[in-house]
């Protein structure tokens, strides 16, 4: 295949958005969501670990027979999902906390197996970590959108906590104010998942060009 | 495919990619285990200053002393262990480790004391309670967990040490019986088998820091 990069990248982050357009890894998106903070962090290691997986199976393609192909996909992702999980505990534990159990479940998350299927095994190493990158920054992306609505209704806040994505001894802290409890009740997830994608299908819609 | 039994060369590169993911494994946990501890170790001592405040101390011991436990204490609890808070080198508190069981798993809970026995604060180091129905025993959602400051054996009596639903004085949470009751009972379970020790303060002396 030789699609060029710039097609991978609109194909990955925006025509076919794991989150949006596939509704791929709806779990921990609803889950994490109820500060940006969260869904970066969140959003961050499932990038990470999609960009690895691909280029990890793209790598072993050759060696990946029928047969071999979906447990060594389970072993390589379980891999990096454990060793990233544990470097979270390490250098961010207030994030680690903060995501919980979310960081361990990237495993299940069928947007990455679904890359390793669908095109890093027929793909070379490069495309494959393009498509990574892509893939995972769109997922990344909604993440964010999302957190952005559910902090801003549900806490009045935007950006809240943001040290935990860099400093080793940073707590959360409780939000300050109350907003609209419901934004951060998993019913607000599903409200903010479902206006995100409505204002994306707008976009796309105000943006395609006449058939 | 050629018959030279691709199933084979199969076995071996699946066997070949298990073992590389064991040494990258292997390899980050050697990375990070070191910090892994040293951030528990942290949190730690950052609950046991939240249970022990108002407490004038300057030191804990660095290990607990497990206790084994007696008939009363094994029904409510799985483990206790017992450190002493001392100022100038004076047993001034005790800090209790408690492990029990709630409604989906263990719960370990810190629990200070002073002297007497008088409950300082009580904490939650970790639970595997239902978010949102069974969390309430953290801080963070909510004071429940207050309200075990400045209570002691007799205050309320033995019959007292309950939730409200079991005719006692402490509130009871609606939907969430098993964990309150879980826990009233395990820090009394705490305090009965701590005041049936006998020496304490002899015994923990051998785990003081050196």
């Amino acid at each position: 295949m030789s699609d060029s990069n710039a097609l991978l990248w609109r194909r990955g982050f925006w025509d076919e958005n794991a989150a949006l357009v596939q509704l791929l890894g709806i779990c921990p998106l609803l889950a994490v969501t109820t500060k940006v903070v969260y869904g970066l962090g969140l959003g961050i290691a499932t990038l990470l670990v999609a960009t690895l997986s691909n280029a990890s199976v793209s790598l072993l393609r050759r060696f990946l027979t029928a047969e071999i192909r979906i447990p060594a996909y389970v072993l390589i992702i379980a891999t990096l999902v454990t060793c990233i999980e544990m470097l979270l505990a390490a250098f961010l534990p207030g994030l680690q906390r903060g995501l919980g159990i979310f960081v361990a479940l990237i495993v299940t998350n069928c947007l990455i197996v679904a890359r390793a299927e669908t095109f890093a095994r027929h793909n070379t190493v490069g495309a494959s970590i393009v498509d990574g990158l892509a893939t995972g920054s769109g997922f990344l992306a909604a993440l964010v959108a999302i957190g952005f609505l559910r902090e801003l209704v549900g806490s009045l806040s935007v950006f809240a906590d943001m040290a935990l994505l860099f400093d080793t001894t940073a707590a959360s802290a409780p939000p300050a104010r109350e907003g609209l409890r419901l934004a951060l009740l998993p019913p607000g997830a599903f409200l903010g998942l479902a206006l995100v994608i409505a204002l994306s299908r707008y976009w796309r819609k105000g943006s395609s060009t006449p058939e | 495919m050629t018959d030279s039994s691709p199933s084979w060369r199969s076995a071996l590169t699946l066997t070949l990619i298990a073992a590389g993911c064991a040494a990258a494994v292997a390899a980050v946990f050697a990375l990070a285990e070191p910090r892994i501890a040293e951030n528990r170790e942290r949190e730690r001592l950052a609950r046991y200053q939240a249970v022990l405040a108002g407490l004038d101390y300057d030191a804990i011991d660095h290990r607990g002393l497990s206790l084994a436990l007696t008939p009363v204490a094994a029904e409510r609890l799985t483990a206790l262990a017992v450190r002493g808070v001392y100022k100038d080198s004076t047993l001034v508190g005790l800090m209790l480790e408690a492990n029990t069981v709630g409604y989906s798993g263990p719960v370990r809970l810190a629990i200070a004391t002073d002297r007497q026995l008088r409950v300082l604060g009580v904490r939650v180091l970790a639970h595997k309670e239902t978010p949102g129905i069974g969390d309430f025993i953290e801080t963070r959602r909510g004071p429940w967990i207050e309200q075990f400051a400045a209570r002691s054996l007799d205050n309320p009596d033995l019959t007292g040490w309950e939730t409200t639903a079991d005719g006692g004085v402490f509130d009871a949470v609606t939907g969430a019986t098993v964990t309150a009751r879980a826990v009233v009972r395990a820090i009394r379970a705490s305090l009965q088998q701590i005041a049936g020790e006998e020496r304490l303060a002899i015994r923990l002396a051998g785990v003081q820091d050196s």
